[in-house]
């Protein structure tokens, strides 16, 4: 298994969603499914949010610009939050992730 | 029971009966309107006097001098503000968000939504509408590329080019532009369909709206003939 256990300090390249996960709106909430049904994890507006920018095209640092300038936080801020956020979506297996040459 | 923080808000709409339908809800939300406002004069003025915690407000408030009028209000008396749009379209909340808003609120929202967004910018959060930040980033991202393509094919343009396209944008015919530059009307055209291609627009109408909606000029220098 890979270890994603340290924080994205160097790029990483871009994430993308992995195969077969599909998102439905179960009251209120985002909740993603595998393609047999199976229920995998619920998300909250923000990871959600993230979570549909992992399009393999979008560079983190993009996301964290855009967070930025949507939420008026310090670079650093978004910067590690979004960090958290991708790694926790690594390590659930929800997101694989792409080398950009 | 709850605590909740009791904030207090000055409400702004030019409609009086969304002006009372607001303060009933803010007061029901357990929070105080200390003022409320029907155009952007008695908004400053009822920012000035009360100091709100929070300023609702109507996005058509401001027009084309929102972002200052907004400025004034977060920057100079500190309040947060929410803007409370008529319809919940991506492009005002693009439109809010740039101008320095701390919310945005739509017309569908709830009494709890209403609560919730004013208790989130207290607390120094951005209030966005559920659904709508994913659509936000998205946006965002995609401005961002396109105006870093803009800034790359600009930086290709040559100083002589610059010269030209700053006659572009003030209307000069080719024949002025020959005159201004001491160039000759062939040379003049030249330029011009260089700097199209450079652009990578089709007309010089378009090089022209490309300047002025990314303010290349003013960003990067002009290179005004003396």
């Amino acid at each position: 298994m890979t270890d994603h256990s340290e924080t994205f300090a160097e790029p990483r390249g871009r994430p993308s969603q992995r195969a077969g996960i599909e998102a439905r709106r179960v009251d209120d909430v985002t909740v993603l499914f595998e393609a047999d049904g199976s229920r995998l994890c619920a998300l909250n507006e923000t990871a959600l949010a993230l979570w549909d920018l992992c399009d393999g095209h979008t560079d983190p640092s993009e996301m964290v610009d855009a967070v930025c300038t949507a939420c008026g936080v310090p670079r650093d801020t978004a910067a590690a939050d979004i960090d958290q956020a991708l790694l926790a979506l690594t390590d659930a297996g929800l997101i694989e992730w792409t080398a950009v040459r | 029971m709850t605590d909740t923080v009791s904030c207090r808000v000055v409400v702004a709409h030019p409609w009086r009966l969304a002006r009372e339908a607001l303060e009933v809800a803010i007061a029901s939300a357990g929070h105080q309107v200390v003022a409320v406002a029907h155009d952007e004069a008695s908004l400053v003025e009822a920012t000035q006097g009360e100091h709100p915690d929070v300023v609702l407000a109507d996005e058509h408030f401001g027009g084309e001098g929102a972002p200052a009028l907004w400025e004034t209000i977060r920057v100079e008396h500190g309040s947060r503000l929410l803007v409370l749009a008529r319809e919940a379209d991506q492009g005002a909340l693009l439109r809010v968000i740039e101008a320095g808003s701390d919310g945005f609120l739509t017309n569908d929202l709830d009494l709890a939504q209403l609560s919730r967004a004013v208790a989130s910018v207290m607390a120094g959060e951005t209030y966005i509408p559920p659904g709508m930040l994913g659509l936000l980033l998205r946006e965002l991202i995609v401005r961002r590329r396109n105006e870093d393509g803009v800034l790359d094919r600009f930086s290709r343009v040559s100083r002589r080019e610059r010269e030209i396209l700053e006659l572009m944008v003030a209307g000069a015919s080719h024949q002025r532009m020959a005159e201004v530059l001491f160039l000759s009307p062939h040379t003049v055209r030249t330029h011009v369909q260089k700097v199209i291609e450079k652009l990578g627009v089709h007309s010089r109408t378009e090089a022209v709206a490309m300047v002025v909606e990314y303010d290349l000029l003013n960003r990067f220098g002009s290179s005004a003939p003396s």
